[in-house]
């Protein structure tokens, strides 16, 4: 980018919609930067390490593989633009960024498909799930395993698991969410056919069964996480491992384990299981 | 719709009650709490710096029922969510007697923003299955973390704004409108002009000679609102399969929905306005919606007023 | 009437009170017995007033004079009740004609069960025995029926009354009407129900037959108000409310006395009839009478009598226990108003009764007692229709009775911050001096305010009530004007005794708002009590009591920041409501009326749905979608594998239904593919919706 952002801020979602036109969104004019800086308000997020991290991403990987990009940038976003869950629920933010500090991201993560030369206007500004950066930020926030950020590589190396699992009301319950990724990473499920199949079973059989009292999760202690918040100042977050993520509690592993194979069993008993019908997302 | 359960649930009603509120341990007047319409208000301006609120819960559950029914090792939990910060916390409840359970519920400040939805579940093991729920309050308490007030806000926030004010440059091109409605985001905004001469005076008027010409023109800002509302929700669909968008844009749509086709089942409704906007069949649209949304705003009433008073003044002059 | 046991325990009585009732039994009087024995009659009078008593050979001489057995004077056995001396003695007719068509007092009140249980027991209350005990009252329905009901007409003379009760009943004034059903009533249904009010540690009816006492404010008088006491009603006007719940005017009383009378406390017993005016076999009667022993000094009126055990079962006033009190026999109970008409609802309306009236009387503190305990329950034939409840004021009024039981345990708080605390507040109530005391300074009275939370269901919240003396509840009222977003509430205000207070203060307070009752007790207003006792300015002053306490209340109750959050103008606000539209009763498209289900062997869903139509002239089409019940997002639809029209429709080719033209609703069944089951079915729920389907007509 050419001019220099100091720090992250807030572009209200109405504000975004009016400059993510057709024309922008296929690339045939720029955003207009100073009219957004003009709706913006500013934030006391530091702007410079993320650019980098940003640039980082895109010179580590090869356009032809950008979507493995998510595995390597989740973790390192979440661990450099440190948020608390009240901050990160505001739009604004991510409109923030994905409009004034790194649009040129966003068009290289998300390319238009032919026949449509434009860009989902939801990479910019949207739902969590569907937003560039909100849809890393977050699974890296919700399938991290206290400090550890090894579930989240495993979570963002699939796309399965963003598009679909990441929107789904059960994994708000972290040992649920930790005992999915341990069927993907133990190889119980593989194809992105068989986490959609999984994910439905859990998500119907959610309707009768409260795996919050099959596996009580521990509390989060939102005090140490304010803690590693204060503490970016103190580190450098590595590029090459991955990073720490804040101390506020592992998910109780004897939690994982009583879900491990109640899953398995839904998984191994849902009849629908590998069908061909099933509409695997494609990326 | 009525949804069929594999197993045994229970009939009568389980209803959950916030008893007391502290922030940080300090207790929140008891005007922050109410019952009647299940709310819960956070919001203290002189202490702003909190960081957990501890709620006070007692569920309620048919203590005879509950005696005969085939669950067994039932507990209880209290369910804090919201869906904007991707945030769920089950609390166990203490059993305090036969069909009563009570408990602490603690709210993370930093993990909310607006609203917490806050619930009440009963879990058993029902034959040979453990987890099963077998009750859930029939409706939820609201934990409001932005009001004062313990109300439950059902309408459209409006706002008064002077649009030609610095402060204000997204309504700069409106600023000779009386008003104007936002329908992005996560909630809409119907913006009042307050530089808009005469607007303001007429519309809080309770003058009953005023009342016929504030209420015409009520519904004629409404219908604008409630226009603008639809399209807006209805634009946020692509997709094959029509989905319930969930917020605002749901609750406009249930609520218009069955003044565009009256014959058709909400799901159905739905169905039909997403294949007319794809096969671009969209007069006849419009014409239903327009219907809808003076139903809404109950036009024909108030207009149908405004026009009696004027015949009946006109008359008295001549 | 039959044989007394004569084992009976009677307490020690004094020969003279014994001698008196035998001369007055036969009819002779201090001089002719003198006569008899060759005495002066001085010395009669002395043995009769207790001053002396006679040598054991004049004893034998006076029994045998009065034609009793030899001894009976030193067991001072009663003369058995069967030799005709227990009878109804009918007042005569006024010799100038005036007729009363009856009872004036029971016309002052709009009876019901809920009036009869405030006053019976307001009365009790009043007439605390022991500071130190509670106040027992027991209300006890009793229907009885077959030989049961003849014994008890036999132990009630009844047959003696009929001839009255038939010419009473045929006046066509009011109390005629209500006896005229009762008997009616009382032939149809074979059965007869009593109503028996006792109180324990109660002063019982003591003092003397005629002159005044609290005997005859009960038994002689009517519309008397016998008590200087706190309430200063007591046996007043509400006692009428007993006769008035008897359809035949009808109360029998059993006392045992906390000060005794002629020598004896337990037993002491009369009846009481309150007829109109009435003419039986060329005799006329001007209405009350009263079943005792006949008292020849007074032309035949009727004495209490000290009845045998035996006499007080048959007439089912046997006490629990020889605590003092009266139980009052209600013969022929039933409720004035006519809401209540059987055992159950009468059951229910005392037991309400009893908790709005007393309520507060019965909350105990940490280290109290409480000043009232109060029961009810039902039998019939001796059988136990409702049993006995004791009257929880916690459980009908749990709002006020929190806040009083809070008050007595030192428990309230300055600021309400949960749903069971209670606000204490101090209201300064400044007592005007008397008229007539050289007292020229008002005095300054702390009444107490309570106020706490009440529950969602509170019928009736945002009320005061106000309470002095033994909390007993003078006025209630709705505090209105409530700020906007105050907490829902109840509130009582404790004044002059109420408040636990000893000192001078509450006792002037007291007064000055007794003196400010209307005779209700209702209100605290401009007397005439109040205007001639007090100096000028009480009624400014009660104005302001009054004002005050509202407004206290009010400010209490506001919300400590009340910000404008909201700027939606109040005329746009219906029109902009965003909350879910109810779902319509009858919608213009087809609804699943119905569905059940079970799971099959195999593991699939077998449904059976009814669907409710609209009316319409042309077939639906429908397709009907069975999906899986999901935690979030989209429910996965899973595909029918059998789908059999049961009525009113049929399966089409394209596997949807047609429902019949002009049907409002059709039934089918279906059975769901396995394999499209997205977890096994066991394990989540499934729900079936319609969609419609356009279709080519076949």
């Amino acid at each position: 980018m050419s001019d220099i952002l100091a720090r992250i801020g807030h572009l209200p979602d109405d504000a975004a919609v009016k400059f993510l036109t057709s024309a922008v969104l296929e690339q045939r004019e720029p955003l207009p930067m100073a009219a957004v800086d003009r709706a913006s308000q500013p934030g006391p997020w530091e702007a410079e390490p993320v650019r980098q991290l940003l640039d980082e991403a895109m010179k580590r990987f090869e356009p032809e593989s950008r979507t493995a990009a998510d595995a390597w940038l989740a973790p390192l976003l979440h661990a450099t633009l440190r948020l608390t869950r009240r901050e990160a629920a505001d739009s604004r933010i991510w409109n923030h960024l994905a409009l004034r500090l790194a649009p040129d991201y966003v068009f290289w993560r998300h390319p238009g498909r032919p026949p449509t030369p434009a860009v989902n206007r939801a990479r910019f500004s949207g739902p969590f799930y569907s937003q560039t950066f909100s849809r890393l930020w977050w699974a890296a926030e919700l399938f991290r395993n206290g400090p550890d950020y090894g579930p989240v590589v495993v979570a963002c190396g699939n796309q399965d698991v963003l598009n679909t699992v990441l929107r789904l009301e059960v994994i708000l319950h972290r040992p649920t969410a930790q005992a999915i990724l341990r069927l993907l990473s133990t190889g119980a499920v593989r194809t992105g056919r068989e986490v959609n199949a999984l994910a439905q079973a859990v998500n119907t059989a959610g309707s009768t069964l409260a795996y919050e009292a099959l596996a009580p999760d521990a509390v989060q202690d939102a005090d140490s996480y304010r803690d590693w918040i204060e503490d970016l100042g103190n580190v450098l977050v590595p590029y090459d491992s991955l990073p720490d993520g804040p101390t506020d509690g592992r998910v109780p592993e004897h939690a994982v384990e009583a879900l491990v194979p109640l899953f398995e069993r839904l998984f191994a008993e849902a009849p629908v299981r590998g069908r061909p019908e099933q509409q695997e997302t494609i990326e | 719709m009525k949804r069929l359960l594999p197993y045994q649930t229970v009939v009568g009603d389980l209803s959950l009650e916030v008893r007391e509120a502290r922030l940080d341990d300090i207790a929140l007047p008891y005007e922050m709490i109410s019952t009647a319409q299940r709310v819960v208000a956070l919001h203290r301006i002189e202490r702003d710096e909190w960081r957990s609120a501890r709620l006070s819960v007692r569920v309620r559950a048919p203590e005879q029922e509950l005696q005969q029914g085939p669950w067994t090792g039932m507990e209880c939990l209290a369910t804090l969510s919201e869906r904007r910060t991707n945030t769920r916390t089950a609390t166990r409840l203490r059993w305090e007697g036969p069909g009563e359970w009570s408990g602490e519920v603690e709210l993370q400040r930093d993990h909310h923003l607006e609203r917490a939805e806050l619930l009440g579940q009963l879990i058993a093991t029902v034959g040979d299955v453990p987890g099963r729920v077998i009750a859930t309050t029939e409706a939820s308490w609201t934990v409001d973390l932005q009001s004062r007030t313990p109300t439950r806000r059902e309408e459209i926030r409006t706002r008064w704004v002077d649009f030609g004010d610095e402060d204000h440059p997204q309504l700069h091109p409106f600023k000779n409108d009386p008003w104007t409605v936002e329908a992005v985001g996560q909630e809409p905004v119907l913006y009042l002009n307050s530089g808009f001469e005469g607007l303001k005076a007429l519309l809080a008027s309770g003058r009953a000679i005023d009342r016929p010409a504030r209420d015409a023109l009520a519904a004629q800002i409404a219908t604008d609102v409630w226009t603008v509302l639809f399209n807006a929700a209805t634009y946020q669909e692509d997709g094959d399969t029509p989905e319930w968008p969930g917020g605002w844009r749901e609750s406009v749509l249930r609520r218009m929905l069955p003044d565009l086709f009256p014959t058709h089942s909400p799901d159905d409704a739905l169905a039909e306005v997403v294949s007319r906007h794809r096969t671009g069949d969209g007069a006849d649209l419009q014409t239903r919606i327009l219907h809808a949304a003076g139903k809404q705003a109950r036009r024909p009433r108030n207009l149908g007023n405004f026009m009696r008073t004027l015949r009946r003044t006109g008359q008295e002059e001549e | 009437m039959s044989e007394d046991d004569s084992s009976a325990p009677y307490e020690p009585e004094a020969f003279g009170p014994w001698l008196g009732r035998q001369l007055r039994r036969k009819g002779m009087t201090q001089s002719e017995l003198a006569i008899a024995l060759d005495v002066t009659r001085a010395a009669v009078s002395a043995w009769i007033t207790g001053r002396a008593i006679p040598r054991n050979d004049k004893i034998q001489v006076i029994e045998a004079v009065l034609g009793l057995a030899t001894g009976s004077s030193a067991t001072r056995d009663e003369a058995p009740d069967s030799r005709g001396l227990i009878n109804w003695y009918h007042r005569p007719a006024h010799p100038d004609g005036g007729r009363e068509l009856g009872n004036a007092a029971a016309f002052a009140f709009d009876s019901n069960l809920t009036v009869l249980a405030r006053e019976a027991t307001q009365n009790s209350l009043d007439e605390r025995h022991d500071a130190n005990r509670p106040v027992r009252v027991r209300f006890i329905l009793h229907e009885v029926t077959g030989e049961r009901l003849r014994r008890l007409q036999e132990a009630l003379r009844w047959d003696d009354l009929v001839p009255h009760f038939k010419a009473a009943a045929d006046t066509g004034q009011k109390v005629g009407k209500v006896l005229a059903n009762g008997l009616r009533e009382f032939h149809e249904r074979g059965s007869l129900l009593l109503l028996r009010i006792d109180d324990y540690n109660a002063s019982g009816l003591t003092g003397p037959e005629y002159d005044n006492g609290r005997f005859a404010a009960v038994v002689r008088r009517q519309l008397d108000s016998h008590k200087k006491g706190l309430a200063g009603g007591s046996y007043g006007l509400g006692k009428a409310t007993l006769w008035a719940t008897s359809q035949f005017g009808m109360v029998i009383m059993n006392s045992t006395l906390s000060k005794p009378h002629e020598g004896r406390c337990e037993r002491r017993l009369i009846g009481r009839l309150d007829l109109p005016w009435r003419e039986v076999g060329g005799a006329q009667y001007a209405g009350p009478a009263w079943l005792g022993e006949g008292d020849l000094s007074r032309e035949g009126a009727a004495r209490s009598w000290w009845a045998g055990e035996r006499t007080v079962e048959e007439l089912y006033l046997t006490r629990g226990s020889s605590d003092p009190g009266t139980s009052f026999l209600i013969v022929g109970a039933y409720d004035p108003s006519g809401e209540a008409t059987n055992l159950e609802e009468m059951h229910q309306a005392l037991v309400r009764g009893l908790a709005t009236g007393f309520w507060a009387s019965m909350v105990t503190g940490r280290d109290s007692i409480p000043m009232l305990e109060a029961s009810v329950e039902a039998l019939r034939d001796g059988q136990v229709v409702v049993t006995e409840e004791r009257v929880d004021p916690h459980r009908y009024e749990p709002a006020r009775a929190r806040a009083v039981r809070a008050f007595l345990n030192e428990e309230t708080v300055s600021e309400i911050s949960t749903a069971e605390d209670v606000l204490a507040l101090r209201l300064p109530l400044t007592v005007p001096p008397l008229k007539d005391v050289e007292r020229a300074e008002p005095v300054t009275h702390p009444a107490v305010l309570l106020i706490t939370p009440t529950e969602d269901d509170d019928e009736k919240p945002n009320r005061l009530i106000c309470m002095r003396s033994t909390r007993m509840a003078v006025l209630e009222r709705a505090v209105n004007d409530v700020p906007l977003g105050a907490i829902r509430f109840q509130a009582v205000l404790l004044a002059g005794k109420a408040t636990g207070s000893s000192g001078m203060d509450a006792d002037l307070a007291e007064a000055f708002l007794r003196a400010a009752e209307p005779p209700e007790h209702n209100d605290w207003k401009q007397t005439e009590d109040l205007t001639s006792s007090y100096a000028r300015g009480a009624v400014a002053r009660l104005k302001e009591f009054r004002r005050a306490m509202l407004d206290q209340v009010r400010e209490a109750v506001r919300p400590v920041e009340h910000v404008k959050e909201d700027e939606t103008p109040p005329v746009l606000r219906e029109l902009l409501r965003l909350d879910p539209p109810p779902s319509p009763r009858s919608p213009g498209y087809p609804t699943v009326k119905s569905a059940t289900g079970s799971i099959t062997q195999d593991g699939a869903w077998d449904v059976r749905v009814e669907i409710k139509l609209p009316e319409r002239d042309d077939p639906w089409f429908l397709r009907p979608l069975l999906r899986f019940a999901a935690r979030s997002g989209a429910r996965p639809e899973v595909r029918w594998a059998q789908l059999s029209a049961v009525s009113h429709c049929e399966v089409t080719d394209e596997g949807n239904l047609r429902c019949a033209a002009g049907a409002r609703s059709a039934v089918f069944s279906g059975i769901s593919d396995v394999t499209s089951h997205p977890v096994t079915a066991r394990m989540a729920g499934v729900e079936v919706d319609l969609v419609r389907v356009k279709e080519s007509v076949q």
